[in-house]
């Protein structure tokens, strides 16, 4: 767990600086939980009151024109920070957009920005012209419906195994990977293990990197559907809304593959949200152990 | 890669280029509003979710926004995003703890960060608590923004112990936390 509050510069001049990085980043509402344990959640000045007429001015100028002495006042009522932080973000000017990210920020925004590209398409003015039949309820309840039963009938008939063929032999859908047998940190530590077998195999055509794709996406599913009975009922339900942002992910990339996108970059980005999941299990994990 | 775009346009310029017939400069457009809008959005949605998944909520509320171009009705651009991301955040919250049936005004969820706040809070409140006296005041003078001189002068203390202290009690704070107990 690291702490913010104690990277407080030393310099008074060099507060106004680093509370405005706490306010346009992703750490700031850590930095008010530990400003509150160590001076307590201090009087009840308003916001309105502290900024007074500076208001405008901390908008367009940033923190610096309210001085030492507020700067102070923010530090030893730091909830004021949380709302100061809203009116930044939402009605900062050009200057709050020059305050720099953390590099962990703009990795992020990197990271998003890539994994929407194919997304994008298609354009939603195309959409828009050929909207008119599903734009009707019925009529899309009904082509639903059809697809969802044309997918079943595939499945049934073309592309389900026969009883007894092998599954996949890594992940989540592999025979065994979902024991129930372990208390609920291992049982989750596991699930991060077996997800991290993704880097296993690295394909790097199209059609090998799809079936390893499908595989993953296929433990999903069946993490799903599983019961997860070392899971209390919160855990569980953690797990499960995790896992749909997982599968959806997932199913961008194999689209996005199905498209005709650069096998290896679909593997870097696959790479990221295996890694991400594995991390987030892992963190879970240690966070019920505690 | 998409093509750049006049980044003087205002917002609704933008929204209109996005909304336009060319692939490329709607890709453009919408690039631009992103670069523009995204850092901001990013801590809008660390407020409320943990960090992994405001990164998730990130991209999710930009697929909205791509979807939902054709309501945007001009006016205030970064309003109307926080709008998708506040409600996106309540669809995130209320499905991870279903809110009682039988609830007419239920309380907001706790959500994940709100725990983790909170025990952040108890285990710094109580590594300060080993810390002998001296050195707790030294810590929350500290962290009410005074410099290590003007302490000195209140204290009689001189500038470079202090400077010392404060290093030594950063580093038990900073273990303290990783193995207290909330």
């Amino acid at each position: 767990m690291k702490l913010y509050a104690l990277d407080i510069p030393e310099e008074a001049a060099e507060i106004a600086g680093w509370l405005e990085r706490h306010l346009v980043g992703t750490h700031l509402a850590e930095l008010v939980a530990e400003l509150t344990a160590v001076a307590g959640p201090g009087t009840s000045l308003s916001l309105r009151q502290l900024l007074t007429h500076h208001r405008a001015d901390v908008l367009r100028r940033g923190l610096d024109v309210l001085g030492p002495e507020k700067l102070r006042l923010l530090l030893h009522q730091p909830a004021l920070l949380l709302e100061l932080q809203e009116l930044v973000l939402t009605e900062g000017e050009a200057y709050w957009d020059r305050v720099p990210l953390t590099a962990e920020m703009r990795g992020a925004i990197e990271q998003a920005e890539r994994s929407l590209q194919p997304s994008l398409k298609p354009k939603p003015r195309q959409r828009a012209e050929s909207r008119a039949w599903f734009a009707r309820p019925w009529l899309a309840a009904l082509a639903s419906a059809a697809a969802v039963l044309l997918v079943v009938s595939a499945w049934e008939f073309w592309l389900r195994p026969p009883p007894g063929a092998p599954g996949p032999d890594w992940g989540w859908a592999r025979p065994g990977a979902l024991s129930q047998e372990f208390p609920a940190p291992a049982y989750l530590a596991r699930l991060a293990e077996a997800a991290a077998q993704w880097r296993q195999q690295r394909p790097q055509t199209a059609d090998g990197l799809a079936r390893r794709l499908a595989d993953l996406r296929l433990g999903c599913t069946t993490l799903l559907l599983a019961e997860h009975r070392p899971l209390d009922a919160k855990t569980r339900d953690w797990l499960r809304e995790r896992c749909r942002a997982w599968a959806d992910k997932l199913d961008q990339q194999l689209s996005a593959l199905e498209k005709g996108a650069d096998p290896l970059q679909v593997r870097t980005e696959v790479d990221q949200i295996v890694d991400r999941l594995v991390d987030a299990l892992h963190a879970k994990a240690k966070e019920l152990q505690a | 890669m998409l093509q750049t775009v006049e980044t003087a346009a205002s917002d609704d310029d933008l929204m209109h280029a996005a909304r336009g017939q060319g692939a490329a400069d709607a890709h453009a457009a919408f690039q631009e509003l992103y670069r523009r809008h995204a850092g901001r959005l990013l801590a809008f949605l660390a407020r409320s979710l943990e960090e992994h998944e405001a990164a998730d909520c990130l991209q999710d509320v930009w697929l909205r926004v791509w979807r939902k171009l054709d309501s945007f009705q001009g006016g205030n651009f970064r309003a109307w995003l926080f709008g998708i991301a506040r409600n996106l955040i309540i669809d995130l919250v209320r499905k991870r703890r279903p809110l009682p049936l039988n609830d007419v005004d239920p309380p907001a969820p706790a959500t994940g960060l709100d725990e983790e706040l909170a025990d952040r809070r108890q285990r710094l409140a109580r590594c300060l608590e080993n810390l002998n006296e001296e050195d707790r005041t030294l810590v929350r003078l500290r962290l009410e923004g005074k410099g290590y001189p003007e302490i000195a002068r209140d204290s009689g203390r001189k500038t470079e112990e202090l400077h010392k202290r404060f290093h030594f009690a950063k580093k038990a704070l900073q273990d303290c936390v990783k193995s207290v107990a909330p």
